[in-house]
């Protein structure tokens, strides 16, 4: 059974949806979902103020929001299962701290997209904002698991304190990618802003074109590609377009933050000035 | 029942469960891979003496690996799923590892995984780190060449071993060409090795001997210099035996490649096409020879 809530242009204001568990949501009739309340502003609301509800029985199981839906925050907060569809774009805090499932949105995504997230894939087809993959906003701990997937470009300190997972960005990314990164994996397809790596213990940045690494990084010449490869053939398998190149040289390794640990690795396909 | 005048023996062979892992081992190019994974089964021919018995399943695109280079399949069987682990750690790390631009990875989903890259990784010296990709976690060892790649678990299954198949001719190059013939026919099976060199055995055993250390002696029925001092299952025109061991990942597939070997085999220079059991008495699957024939014709 699919549920698909209509939101609607009547509030300025951002409705918090982390209440709303697609598993928890499709299997509740029709007013049972309209009656369920959602904070928005300094109060709450019920859910059928805010959109239109609409179940069908197509087989697919999945919780799809469309609409004014850039007005909803925590949009699959702490989901721990089933399907989410965002058609459109989605507030702030999309997929925060979620462990499990699939939540795929087909448009732009606010800040701390992922933040903190352990589990599950979250997709977001177009870009997202700054600490996407990051920490909640006082936590020091990024995301410790699954998949970010991001088509286009994301902001600042993306990924930064992440301890585990994969984020990938298809296009570029902003200042202070994967800064003080303790483990994980990120990949961005275009080029970031200055301070990749920052303080970085462990895990890997690839990064299409960067500037010059900080001081804290040094030249490790080429990287050894294997296990690159299972990643990047993985990519292919997700129909991630990879940029031209990617399959052949392979890119500069640099070894860091050497003010830290030194066990990270930045592998890096172009230097820019 | 005859097949091209070779006459097939109305007798079943008798196999037993086997623990079972599947490997693919990849590298730069298919010569390096092939090179690792026969490296990794070197001396896995019997269970009686080397406790473990493997042999290659196959090549594998670079489309099906996961690193996205040429491999190779590689079957290893064992009777207990500690001694299965214990040969998984010996073969990955003593011949795979060391092979030039080498990878190896998990190739069995099962609920029974067990640890050897998590082992294996300790070669690194604490310079081994690990990538975590959709919860399957690989492990990075840095070697002289670059990095050795391996999945942290691998899995360990239920397959069968010890089906069998006795070729009996009365030339020993044309059953020799036969059993060469039949031992490529399994090979083509997927899922199914025959561990012999060659994948063909000129010593067919039996359990026990006169020696009290001895746990498997020759099967002195079978051999021809014998006859007249044993009680021989050869007739007069029999000069040659070989056999043929078959393990696979099922009864089905191990039927399947018996089936294959057995239409291989049946040419001129063979007499008969027989099958080793112990009366049916230790082995739960029973694979009778003519009703294969007939689910898998040729």
């Amino acid at each position: 059974m699919s549920v698909q809530l209509d939101f609607l242009p009547r509030s300025p204001l951002l409705a918090d949806l982390r209440n709303l568990r697609p598993r928890e949501v499709c299997a509740l009739s029709g007013k049972e979902i309209e009656a369920l309340q959602v904070p928005l502003g300094i109060g709450d609301t019920a859910l059928g103020e805010l959109c239109r509800v609409t179940k069908s029985s197509d087989g697919k199981d999945e919780l799809v929001l469309a609409g004014n839906s850039a007005h909803c925050a925590y949009i699959g907060y702490r989901m721990d299962g089933g399907r989410l569809v965002v058609d459109g774009d989605a507030g702030p805090f999309v997929g925060a701290e979620m462990s499990a499932g699939s939540l795929q949105v087909l448009g732009n995504a606010g800040d701390c997209a992922g933040a903190a997230m352990n589990g599950g894939r979250l997709w977001i087809r177009g870009n997202a904002g700054d600490w996407c993959g990051a920490a909640q906003p006082g936590q020091s701990q990024g995301m410790t698991g699954g998949t970010l997937l991001v088509d286009g470009n994301v902001g600042k300190e993306a990924g930064s304190g992440m301890r585990r997972g994969l984020l990938v960005i298809g296009g570029d990314s902003g200042k202070f990618l994967g800064a003080h990164l303790l483990a994980g994996t990120i990949f961005v397809c275009g080029r970031t802003d200055e301070g990749a790596g920052l303080g970085m213990k462990r895990g890997s940045l690839v990064i299409g074109k960067s500037v010059c690494p900080l001081p804290g990084f040094r030249p490790a010449g080429e990287a050894d590609p294997e296990w690159l490869r299972i990643y990047l053939a993985w990519l292919g398998r997700m129909e991630l377009p990879l940029p031209h190149g990617w399959n052949g040289e392979p890119p500069d390794r640099f070894t860091g933050d050497h003010l830290v640990t030194g066990k990270g690795e930045l592998q890096v396909y172009e230097i820019i000035e | 029942m005859y097949i091209h005048g070779v006459l097939i023996d109305d007798t079943f062979a008798e196999a037993f469960p086997m623990s079972v892992s599947r490997l693919i081992v990849t590298a730069d190019s298919p010569r390096l891979a092939l090179q690792a994974a026969q490296a990794a089964a070197g001396l896995a021919i019997s269970i009686i003496g080397c406790a473990c018995e493997a042999g290659l399943d196959g090549a594998i695109s670079p489309n099906e690996t996961p690193d996205g280079r040429p491999g190779h399949g590689l079957l290893l069987f064992s009777y207990s799923t500690e001694k299965l682990e214990e040969h998984l750690t010996l073969r990955i790390g003593q011949a795979i590892l060391p092979s030039a631009t080498s990878a190896c990875f998990n190739g069995l989903e099962t609920e029974k995984m067990v640890k050897v890259g998590g082992r294996l990784r300790y070669f690194g010296d604490g310079y081994q780190s690990s990538k975590m990709l959709e919860g399957r976690r690989f492990w990075r060892i840095p070697v002289a060449d670059g990095e050795f790649v391996l999945d942290e678990s691998f899995g360990i299954g239920q397959g069968v071993g010890g089906g069998n198949l006795i070729l009996l001719g009365s030339d020993r190059s044309a059953v020799l060409e036969a059993a060469e013939a039949a031992a490529a026919a399994i090979r083509l099976t997927p899922g199914a090795i025959a561990p012999f060199p060659g994948g063909i055995c000129r010593s067919p055993s039996k359990p026990g001997s006169r020696y009290k250390n001895v746990r498997a002696s020759t099967n002195d029925a079978f051999c021809p210099t014998l006859r007249s001092r044993t009680n021989t299952k050869l007739s007069p025109d029999i000069k040659a035996v070989y056999e043929i061991v078959i393990d696979g990942l099922s009864e089905e597939i191990v039927g399947r490649a018996m089936a294959a070997g057995m239409h291989a085999a049946c040419r001129a220079g063979v007499v008969q096409v027989t099958a080793g059991n112990y009366g049916g008495k230790w082995g739960p699957y029973h694979l009778y020879l003519r009703r294969l024939l007939e689910m898998y014709p040729a």
